[in-house]
């Protein structure tokens, strides 16, 4: 072996000694957390998180985290939700708001299995009984449709575990290691860089957020913008409003089966309410259709789009410019309409022709 | 796993350090474990496929080296292309057949009861399945003896670098290099690593961002102008050859570090001057698989003209249905054997009429205008490849065709981003160009160094600007 060989060979041990040691930095969570804390940074919204251009640095409220949730035996209603539910930029989260609203306790559940016969409800010892399902619009086919994972049966113990192994040895890898190598300190400035020359040279923004609107400055998910079921373009045909109204009406049925009150919360995603940024195609009106479909169906559903298309039209923020998410006025808002329709007993009268 | 992720920049080092540093008789164990990680990163329970697929392989090439009666050695064959090809039609074209057959069927008041099953299609299948497939086939042929050693003949099929989406390689170039004793060499390194580099570039800065323009123009084919949509074929054309090129750029660059020298895949083809220059510059280790296994089985080029004829066109619908279980796949390979079997017969003809009419015109006009209309046929074959139905095909076809004026939409693109795009066009381009008769990075290497770190700066600085960090899939995945 020649001498540039065994030198080039030293310098192949050592780097791949460090991407050892990087790995298994990425997959022991203390350390790779101490080491990212842009991952959770949401001092300027998700979007730029994602993408940090530093025009988009715009004010951004702090997270309210006082709220807890009631124990669901102890609850009139359970809330199953996704990040809309969570998220508490400058107002309290959902379930509180709806708790003020509705003058009853609302108890909380993350939406990682969104079929609420799975899960614990209110007991019958309470007074009413409802389940509020919400769902943002790009997840809706996905969890919601025909095989989605509301349809999934819990996966037993053993196989949660494997699972769960499953996801620590090999799935989540490209996470952990991209954010250990994306979001550290000494490469974040880097990622800060290039996202503002992409932006200020091609007017680009970066995978997972792109730059539509700089007048007014507005980030959009990518998935959103996008073709897949999740995005935009995406061909909304009435065969899949139809599967996933059946599927929806099916979850409501078995809700009412056991005696419990249903409402479904369709969340329209941000660019539905803001599409004039990004493109000249009209929307499609995917949630007012589902909607009007589920309600023909007999289900108790709250529609968001006509209420937040004419607060914008108002001149009312109701999303964040650099985050995915709702403002303290739309969340408000979603919440009224939310308590109105329980309130008003959308979710008791309906007849969804459970036997 | 992706060549493009993060993932991978740590994997490959760990796994290049780890191979050098066991000894020579145990290196497949390295090699063969981060090749069943790298598979199982993407779905664990389908390597259960690969491994079955091996088993089978592994068994009857080992029979057939000590069968000597016919029947029985066709039998043995019969087993390996049964539960190979078995396998393949199961996952890749039963809901395929199944849609075909109720079309058909309702055509003739017929209701076939059988369900389509929407399998997920297991990764890289069409690639591992052909080069086992070779493999038995050569052993039948006794062109190879039986490899004995079950760790090296799993290596064979699941080696890494190539396991997913080829270069198809063969066992009788493939396995004695796995086997062979390679020293760490630094120049292996270097050259490897720009070949991953420039793959990278390829495929991240260059395919990954003409994805979301042809995505937007292929969604709504009836919304967009004529130019529009030939833009976004011709974007196509090179998000494909970028796609596919720089994955395999990148895995004869991976292999190349551990000293295994894997065939070339593409050899600058859109600077082809016919149909059949394409197809021997394209994918080239498919082709020339489909020469060695089906086209030559078939009769080859001997026998009546007519027959050679019909075996092009055979190969040629084979090859358009292994892209994909769709019919916009099988119409796709029917144009190029089509065109194919036009070029052979027309050949004289084109030469004389070139002759006569074209007599004065210089060299370069010539191959300039040859090529042109090569690769302009080339795009119009891509529309079939990469619209998702026939009607969408269709209305592309219309739209350019009519001079369609569109509804007026623009783009959701900031002209800043098409035009960055049209460069990177030019740069694959011009660096074809530069490659042409020569090993492109022999050009690199001869230039001064100056040059080469401003050269390597600016490929840099184009690559943190441009490139796509979203780890989008390849495309040739799905196949």
């Amino acid at each position: 072996m020649q001498q540039q060989d065994r030198k080039g060979l030293k310098t192949a041990y050592l780097i791949g000694i460090c991407a050892a040691i990087l790995w298994a930095v990425a997959k022991t969570p203390p350390i790779a957390r101490a080491l990212t804390p842009f991952e959770h940074d949401t001092s300027h919204g998700d979007l730029y998180r994602q993408c940090p251009i530093q025009d988009f640095a715009l004010p951004f409220p702090a997270s309210d985290r006082t709220w807890q949730s009631p124990p669901v035996a102890e609850a009139d209603a359970l809330l199953i939700g996704d990040s809309f539910s969570n998220v508490a930029y400058g107002h309290p989260p959902l379930p509180a708001l709806l708790s003020t609203r509705m003058g009853r306790p609302v108890a909380y559940a993350s939406n990682a299995l969104p079929n609420p016969l799975r899960m614990e409800l209110p007991p019958e010892t309470r007074t009413r009984r409802i389940v509020i399902l919400e769902g943002v619009e790009r997840q809706l086919i996905e969890f919601l449709g025909p095989g989605g994972r509301s349809s999934r049966g819990a996966p037993s113990g053993l196989l949660k575990a494997a699972l769960d192994f499953r996801l620590w040895a090999f799935l989540e890898n490209d996470a952990h290691i991209t954010y250990l190598l994306t979001r550290n300190r000494l490469t974040r400035p880097i990622a800060e860089m290039i996202a503002t020359a992409r932006y200020r040279l091609l007017g680009e923004g970066c995978p997972g957020a792109r730059v539509f609107s700089v007048d007014p400055p507005m980030l959009f998910l990518d998935e959103e913008t996008g073709h897949s079921p999740r995005g935009y373009f995406y061909n909304h045909t009435p065969e899949v409003i139809e599967d996933l109204a059946a599927n929806i009406t099916d979850i409501a049925a078995g809700v009412k089966e056991r005696g419990l009150e249903f409402v479904f919360v369709p969340v329209p995603n941000k660019v539905s309410i803001y599409h004039d940024l990004i493109t000249d195609i009209e929307y499609d009106q995917f949630v007012p259709k589902l909607v009007a479909e589920l309600q023909s169906r007999g289900v108790c559903v709250v529609d968001l789009v006509p209420e937040f298309t004419e607060m914008r039209r108002a001149g009312v923020q109701v999303y964040h410019p650099t985050d995915t998410h709702w403002t303290k006025v739309g969340a408000e808002r979603a919440a009224d309409l939310i308590a109105e329709a329980t309130e008003n007993g959308c979710s008791a009268q309906r007849d969804l022709g459970v036997p | 796993m992706l060549f493009n992720s993060f993932q991978f920049l740590l994997f490959l080092p760990v796994t290049l350090a780890l191979y050098f540093a066991t000894p020579h008789r145990w290196r497949w164990v390295p090699l063969l474990i981060a090749s069943f990680y790298f598979y199982m990163c993407w779905r664990p329970e389908y390597v259960v496929l690969i491994l079955f697929s091996a088993g089978v392989d592994y068994i009857v090439a080992i029979l057939l080296e000590r069968t000597e009666a016919k029947a029985a050695r066709r039998g043995l064959l019969l087993a390996s292309l049964v539960s190979n090809l078995g396998l393949l039609f199961f996952f890749k074209y039963y809901d395929f057949f199944i849609n075909s057959l109720t079309a058909v069927g309702s055509a003739f008041s017929y209701h076939p009861t059988l369900p389509a099953l929407s399998l997920l299609l297991p990764l890289g299948i069409s690639f591992y399945t052909f080069q086992a497939l070779s493999y038995t086939i050569d052993v039948y042929r006794r062109e190879r003896a039986a490899e004995h050693h079950a760790g090296y003949f799993m290596l064979y099929l699941m080696y890494f670098p190539q396991l997913v989406a080829g270069p198809i390689e063969r066992s009788t170039r493939l396995l004695p290099q796995l086997r062979a004793h390679h020293t760490f060499s630094a120049d292996n390194i270097k050259s490897g690593l720009r070949l991953v580099v420039w793959g990278l570039f390829i495929k991240m800065a260059v395919a990954d961002r003409l994805a979301p323009v042809v995505d937007a123009i292929y969604n709504q084919p009836e919304a967009w102008s004529a130019g529009t949509l030939v833009m976004g074929t011709i974007f196509f054309a090179f998000q494909i050859y970028c796609d596919f090129g720089g994955y395999s750029l990148i895995a004869i660059g991976c292999a190349r570090m551990f000293g295994v020298e894997l065939m070339r895949n593409f050899n600058h083809p859109y600077l082809s001057t016919n149909i059949i220059d394409f197809w021997r510059r394209w994918h080239i280790s498919l082709s020339t698989w489909f020469r060695d296994y089906v086209y030559m089985p078939l009769g080859g080029n001997t026998g009546p003209r007519r027959r050679y004829l019909t075996n092009v066109l055979i190969v040629f619908l084979i090859s358009g249905l292994w892209h994909g279980a769709s019919w916009t796949f099988v119409i796709w390979g029917a144009f190029h054997g089509t065109w194919s079997i036009l070029s052979r017969i027309t050949r004289d003809a084109r030469a004389r009429i070139v002759g006569e009419q074209l007599g004065w015109a210089p060299g370069w006009f010539l191959t300039l205008y040859r090529t042109a209309f090569t690769f302009a046929m080339v795009c119009l074959g891509w529309i079939f490849f990469r619209a998702p139905t026939f009607a969408d095909a269709s209305a592309v076809y219309r739209g350019i065709f009519t001079g369609q004026a569109g509804t007026g939409q623009s783009l959701p693109f900031d002209t800043r981003t098409i035009l960055v795009n049209w460069l990177l066009v030019g740069v694959v381009l011009a660096w074809d160009f530069a490659g042409t008769g020569k090993l492109r990075f022999d050009v690199v290497q001869r230039a001064p160094v100056a040059l080469r770190y401003a050269g390597a700066l600016v490929l840099l600085l184009m690559f943190m600007m441009f490139a796509n960090f979203g780890g989008h899939n390849f495309i040739y995945f799905q196949f």
